[in-house]
């Protein structure tokens, strides 16, 4: 088999209409992080928001390949940024290993999120285009899960 | 917002040794003793795990030649291909203060009878952009050490009136 890796780096910034401490807390709090994170074929298994904490997450379309996300948290700083080194996997086959830095700042209308992942996309399995497009799709969730609340509360 | 700096960098070295031999040596406990911790030059206060796998991890606590601070280094291997690539995430501390997590990515490459290793890092990197520099060329030093290691230099501290200078050489 020929190995190959392709590097490349994405970055997406959003900004939310809450506190710096709210937009937190949706990242760091492992009932908030599924509510936005997963959706029906895709379960949280495992998190634990410290330092070498793992977070273990997968799931799989009807008759598709069993997708599994292996994190493990690399460095926190509360409120303001956290990186998360990672794998997908594909039926157990490796596609990728990245590591993401989450930036979170006050911003006149509320706060900004810099998300940026620095990946390693291995043997022409995955590629950076379907990566931001997937990441996009998640931070959208949580725009709305932040919006929702938001209304609820006026 | 604290101030993160994102960098990729990439460098290529070709090694008088085979793939086999030079993923050898590149992971195993012993010879990362030599050519990754330069024991002897260095101070090692501490280094655990390293065992080659997935999942796996390495950690260690280090102090440069003559100073005190103490810099750590937690690795954790996130893609094994024995003898073809290596793939790992590291977060490095100075003196109790994270400055860097990266992604590193080291290809094996075959090249007539030797190999080509290709390592890549894409590191996010706190506070001070000037590591960045730093980095590569530390990264460059330890490409050095590595092709020592695998000829069989040794590495050698030679004081001079002002300084030390720091070398590599063949034991008779």
């Amino acid at each position: 088999m020929i190995r190959s890796v392709t590097h490349a780096t994405l970055h997406i910034d959003r900004v939310f209409d809450c506190t710096p401490a709210r937009l937190w807390r949706a990242f760091s709090d492992p009932a908030q992080k599924a509510a936005w994170a997963c959706h029906e074929t895709w379960t949280m298994k495992e998190m634990t928001f410290a330092v070498g904490g793992r977070e273990i997450s997968g799931g799989s379309d009807p008759g598709g390949p069993y997708w599994a996300f292996d994190g493990t948290y690399l460095d926190i700083v509360p409120e303001q940024r956290f990186v998360v080194a990672y794998t997908m996997r594909r039926d157990g086959v490796p596609v990728s290993a990245s590591i993401i830095t989450w930036l979170v700042a006050p911003h006149a209308r509320g706060c900004v999120l810099r998300f940026t992942d620095q990946g390693a996309y291995l043997d022409g399995h995955a590629d950076p285009v379907e990566r931001e497009a997937g990441s996009g799709v998640g931070l959208d969730n949580l725009e709305q899960l932040l919006r929702a609340e938001r209304d609820a509360a006026a | 917002m604290t101030a993160v700096t994102h960098a990729t960098f990439c460098l290529e070295r070709v090694y008088d040794a085979a793939p086999a031999r030079v993923f050898h040596a590149f992971t195993d406990k012993e010879a990362r003793s030599r050519w990754f911790f330069q024991v002897g030059a260095w101070t090692l206060h501490r280094h655990s795990g390293g065992a080659l796998g997935v999942g796996e991890a390495e950690s260690s606590a280090f102090s440069p030649p003559g100073a005190d601070v103490v810099i750590t280094n937690d690795s954790l291997y996130m893609d094994v291909i024995e003898n073809q690539r290596l793939v790992f995430a590291y977060q490095m501390t100075v003196a109790g203060k994270p400055i860097s997590a990266s992604l590193a990515t080291v290809e094996f490459r075959p090249q007539g009878a030797g190999t080509r290793i290709i390592f890549t890092e894409q590191g996010a990197y706190f506070d001070d952009p000037g590591q960045v520099a730093g980095r590569e060329e530390g990264t460059r030093e330890l490409l050095e050490a590595l092709a020592a290691e695998l000829e069989g230099r040794v590495r050698v501290r030679i004081p001079q009136a002002d300084r030390t200078i720091e070398s590599y050489e063949t034991p008779a």
